[in-house]
Formats: structure tokens, C-alpha cells, sequence
């Protein structure tokens, strides 16, 4: 006998946590549950936008299905050097670090 | 039992605007989603505390005929900074997350995801078998399967018509 699957869709904003650095700025995500493939994040146009879409299965029989889709998109300012972005998923959270142009870095100047 | 959060889809933030009222509204959602949890809750798994806490994991709980299965989300956590003891059928997991920003030296545009303490425990209604319960923590989802004792199953009497 199969058993009727419940199915639900979520959307969802991920919390975010952004720290402007002297050199970068780092964009913290709370993803959970995903693995590293579900996750896709791209820089288009200058919005850096992140997403993810999970399947979760609750309880063991597999009654219900919930699938998650995460969201955000983030517009850049222009201080960004998008060819050097980093990112890394670790302990259900997405860290995005977007590094600084060189021109934009604080520098130091020699009196002579 | 559970409540679907509808979010809006879609959103755009700006790097360099203002600092929104965000934080402000994002917390009376998570106040307002959680009085609807509570309401709908009702007495299984009742929610014994989570006052006093900095914050409080989304927490899934659902039961089938073989077993309890609560899924907690604490992203970010170190499975070593989290506890779980059960105690007179209450379940409690408890941990503190670190600010790990702390360490780090800069502007702060944005705080949105929680830190601190956290605990919350669960009256679990039935019997289980308290030494088989298994406990997994995967890409921050704790996982945790408490097995349903003999007694606490449903048992299926079969009726025979004459």
C-alpha cells in the first residue's frame, strides 16, 4: 500500500550577518540542513545572490515532505573585486567572503 | 501541528543604505510566529521553557508509530557546545552559540543571526526506550530519534466479523 506523501513549500530568507573587515566583507548565512551542492551562489550584474533548495523529509516513514527554498540576493557596492570571491559551507552556515579592490584598501602614506 | 512560515520570496538588500528597521520587525515575526506555535502545539511535546534564553531554535518535532523525531536547527553550533539530557521524560537541549564576530575587527552592517544561550525542553508524552535514543548532528541540524517503548505503540486489534 503507498502511503499519500504530505508536500509542502517553504520560502525562506536566511538570517544574515555582514562584517565590513579592513580588507573584505564577510556575509554569513543560516542554511541548515543543506549539503554543499545544494547551494548555488552567483554575482550577476552586481547582486551577489545566494539560494538553496532542500528537501526535508520528516519522520522516518517519510510522511512529509517540506521543500525549502532559501533566498537573498545582495546588490554590491563597487569597492567589490568580484573576481576573488570565496565562499564555504560549514555547520549549516554559508560564509561569502568578498574581498575589497585593491584602490579601495586603506593605504598608508609615507611623509617624506 | 505545524505551522508553515510564509515569507516573502524575494528581497533585495542594499549594501551601503540605511540601516532598516529590519531587525526590529524580524523579531516581532519570530514573537508573533512563535505565540501561533505555542497555540498550536497543544499538549504533545508541550514546550516547558524558553524564557530567559538569548534565543530559541526552530525545532520540528513530529511522532510516527515507531518513533519520536525532533529536528533542531542550530546552525553555526559545534556539536560539543550542545547538551541534551532527558530527566523525568523532559528532554532538554541546551548549548550556547558564540559570537564568533566578536573576534573579528570591523563594521558591523548586519546582525541578524542569533547568538547567545538557548535551551528548550520537551515532555515526551508516551514511553520510550531511553537506551536506543540516537542523536545526529549534520550540516547544523540536530537530529534526534527517540524510540517509541512496546506500550507506546499503536497496537492494531484485529476484529473478525462473523
Amino acid at each position: 500500500m503507498t502511503k499519500e506523501v504530505e508536500k509542502n513549500f517553504q520560502t525562506i530568507i536566511p538570517p544574515v550577518d555582514i562584517i565590513e573587515t579592513k580588507n573584505s566583507y564577510i556575509v554569513k548565512l543560516d542554511i541548515p540542513g543543506a549539503g554543499k551542492e545544494h547551494i548555488k551562489a552567483k554575482i550577476e550584474d552586481n547582486i551577489l545572490v545566494v539560494s538553496a533548495s532542500i528537501v526535508d523529509q520528516i519522520g522516518t516513514g517519510k510522511e512529509s515532505e517540506t521543500m525549502k527554498e532559501y533566498q537573498r540576493e545582495f546588490s554590491l557596492a563597487n569597492d567589490i573585486d568580484t573576481s576573488t570571491v570565496d565562499a564555504k559551507y560549514e555547520l549549516g552556515v554559508l560564509t561569502v567572503t568578498l574581498n575589497k579592490k585593491i584602490q579601495f584598501l586603506p593605504k598608508e602614506i609615507v611623509i617624506n | 501541528m505545524s505551522l508553515i512560515k510564509k515569507n516573502p520570496s524575494h528581497e533585495i538588500t542594499r549594501w551601503s543604505g540605511e540601516f532598516p528597521a529590519f531587525c526590529g520587525i524580524e523579531l516581532l515575526r519570530r514573537d508573533v510566529n512563535r505565540m501561533f506555535d505555542e497555540f498550536f502545539r497543544g499538549d504533545v511535546l508541550a514546550d516547558e521553557s524558553f524564557l530567559g534564553h538569548d534565543w530559541s531554535p526552530a525545532v520540528d518535532v513530529v511522532e510516527n508509530d515507531e518513533a519520536y523525531v525532533l529536528k533542531a536547527e542550530i546552525p553555526g553550533m559545534n556539536k560539543d557546545d550542545v547538551k541534551i539530557t532527558l530527566e523525568n521524560n523532559v528532554l532538554t537541549i541546551r548549548g550556547e552559540k558564540k559570537n564568533e564576530n566578536e573576534k573579528e575587527e570591523g563594521n558591523f552592517h548586519r546582525v541578524e543571526r542569533s547568538y547567545g544561550m538557548f535551551e528548550r525542553s520537551f515532555t515526551i508524552p508516551g514511553s520510550i526506550k531511553v537506551n536506543d535514543i540516537d542523536a545526529q548532528y549534520n550540516n547544523g541540524i540536530l537530529t534526534m530519534t527517540l524510540p517509541k517503548a512496546e506500550e507506546s505503540k499503536p497496537k492494531m486489534i484485529e476484529v473478525k466479523v462473523k
